[in-house]
């Protein structure tokens, strides 16, 4: 697997120039050494290792989820996780009492990892329910994204300006909003669910035979499912608590990586893990130049995302 | 074969809600089974649930003497190999990566497909061909080859079982007799080999055993030239059926259903 260890070697010089540079931003600006100091590790720091988790998170759950649904179009978006977690994020934002305000830092993240479990659990117990199979999973999603969405619209309808706008960056995600606690939460869950989701690589690997013969060689197929699933949900979970709604780079990375290395997960999901920690970075870097602080990360993902996905489609590698 | 051992496989009592009513069935090793039925009549069920993949509502499944709800799927996995019908594909890896994740040995960076598994099956022609591409009697050889390379060093020492739900479907006649052929191979070689397969003809001439199946039960079991008789093949399949014998050759002839007019 030449191709693997190449592209294994590209993303990583990419990753560390990305981290290189965000940090070399304070380096290299003229302010006094100790503001200095603590710019960088009050602010830059944080900065880098949350878009390294969020973007490892999303793309690594992306391409795990994709196989496990057996659908290249799964998504931690498309399949509901991150509705439950925008929910809880907007009931907060919208609906918190103003004595509740000052907490809200750390109760929203809170929120968030409970609200995308939850809703991981209700997704999986109705498709369960109704039909047992992949595709059911992403129709419960789907139906549950489309209601959390409604709920939001409703809020919306009755909330002020400033909640409003306070949501509407939220929803477009930010990697700007955390400190050492949060990501003292947080970078376990990630690192953990993601090591986890790896480590499943193999057994994930005969799910492209389809249930029977995964079964048949061995996999409790039923298992292997909820396991990734709730590794996806915790993994999500945080990245989402961490930094709020972040669309593409779950669909995005898993699918170019696929062009790149190919099928094997044992390569795919560490690549994921990396392309996306890299992709992040890279977007962290990029406001840090523009000093665009508000930047919003769904912004950016989205506006690369969508031609990189058309380019994908019209070279014919995507067709279900 | 050796009657002393006992069956690899013993099946009995066996009752699935009104899909399957089995009182006694077994398989000796090295022995070559064919089972045939109408559509619906159970064949599929019947192989999932000597696979262990289904759980019977009642009765016993022995594989090895053992129970089969008490063997691991990792080790179930080690003994014997089940090929579903065709399941569709959304992913587009190569045959070569597909191929990769169940051959048995992971260590090896090269899927190298053993000369008598090419010889029946000749894939090695569309290794680095994209596995949604493939006709369907191409996926059907890989698919066989996928089944098969999941324990062959078992079927190379002739301890394997080897459950096959329609292997034939797709292929052309020449790989139809090629596979047929593989599986004599396989169970000269010590391996029990049970597949379900719609043609009459073939099965009688290249099983060792002919399972009958009709409305989930058995019709009979035994010898083919005892079990494809005409009567039983008129009140299974409900066509007429004339039967003759060239050369050693059982050859079948059906014509229109009974019931049509």
């Amino acid at each position: 697997m030449d191709k693997g260890k190449r592209v294994a070697i590209a993303l990583s010089i990419v990753f560390v120039l990305a981290i290189c540079g965000v940090l070399s931003v304070v380096f290299f600006s003229e302010i006094e050494p100790a503001l200095k100091q603590h710019i960088a590790l009050q602010l830059q720091l944080p900065l880098v290792l949350t878009s390294t988790l969020v973007g490892a998170a999303l793309a690594s759950s992306g391409a795990t989820l994709q196989v496990v649904l057996r659908n290249p179009l799964a998504d931690p978006g498309i399949v509901g996780i991150t509705s439950g977690a925008s929910l809880v994020a907007a009931t907060l934002l919208l609906l918190a009492p103003t004595w509740a305000s000052p907490y809200l830092h750390y109760l929203l993240p809170i929120g968030c990892f409970i609200g995308a479990l939850a809703t991981t659990f209700i997704i999986y117990r109705l498709a369960r329910q109704f039909l047992g199979s992949s595709t059911a999973v992403i129709l419960s999603g789907i139906a549950i994204s489309t209601l959390t969405g409604a709920i939001i619209a409703w809020l919306y309808l009755f909330s002020d300006a400033n909640a409003l706008r306070n949501l509407t960056f939220w929803l477009m995600g930010s990697v700007y909003q955390t400190n050492w606690p949060i990501l003292a939460v947080g970078a376990p869950l990630v690192l953990g669910a993601v090591g986890g989701q790896i480590y499943l690589a193999g057994a994930l690997n005969k799910l492209y035979a389809g249930d029977i013969a995964a079964k048949s060689s061995g996999v409790d197929v039923e298992k292997l499912t909820e396991r990734s699933l709730i590794l996806c949900a915790v993994a999500v979970g945080a990245a989402v608590s961490m930094a709020g709604s972040i669309a593409f780079v779950g669909l995005l990375v898993p699918h170019i990586l696929r062009l790149m290395v190919g099928h094997n997960n044992r390569w795919l999901l560490p690549l994921s893990a990396l392309a996306g920690a890299s992709l992040l970075c890279l977007v962290a870097l990029a406001s840090e130049l523009t000093r665009a602080i508000t930047l919003p990360v769904s912004m950016v993902t989205a506006t690369l995302g969508g031609p990189l996905l058309i380019w994908a489609l019209a070279k014919g590698h995507l067709r279900g | 074969m050796d009657k002393q051992q006992p069956p690899v496989i013993s099946l009995s009592n066996i009752a699935l809600k009104k899909r399957l009513s089995i009182d006694t069935l077994s398989a000796n090793k090295g022995e070559c089974i064919y089972i045939l039925g109408p559509n619906g009549a159970g064949k599929s069920t019947l192989l999932f649930i000597i696979a262990g993949m289904i759980t019977a509502d009642s009765g016993s499944v022995l594989l090895h003497n053992k129970a089969i709800d008490q063997w691991p799927l990792a080790s179930l996995a080690g003994v014997r190999a089940l090929l579903p019908q065709q399941t569709e594909n959304s992913f587009q890896l190569s045959v070569r990566e597909y191929l990769s994740f169940y051959v048995e040995d992971t260590a090896a960076a090269e899927v190298v497909i053993p000369a008598l598994l090419e010889k029946a099956l000749e894939i090695n022609q569309f290794l680095d061909k994209t596995i949604t591409r493939l006709s369907g009697g191409e996926r059907q050889r890989v698919e066989l080859g996928r089944a098969l390379l999941q324990l062959w060093a078992q079927l190379q020492q002739g301890e394997a079982i080897v459950l096959l739900d329609e292997p034939l479907q797709g292929l052309d006649i020449r790989h139809q007799y090629a596979v047929a052929q593989l599986i004599q191979v396989l169970c000269n070689k010590g391996n029990t080999v049970i597949m379900s397969c719609h043609d009459i003809a073939l099965s009688a001439n290249y099983s060792d055993t002919v399972w009958l199946l009709q409305q989930g039960r058995i019709i009979g079991a035994g010898r083919p030239e005892a079990v494809l008789t005409k009567d039983n093949l008129e009140t299974v399949f409900e066509c007429h059926f004339a039967i003759s014998k060239h050369d050693n050759f059982l050859e079948f002839q059906a014509c229109a259903p009974i019931s049509l007019e």
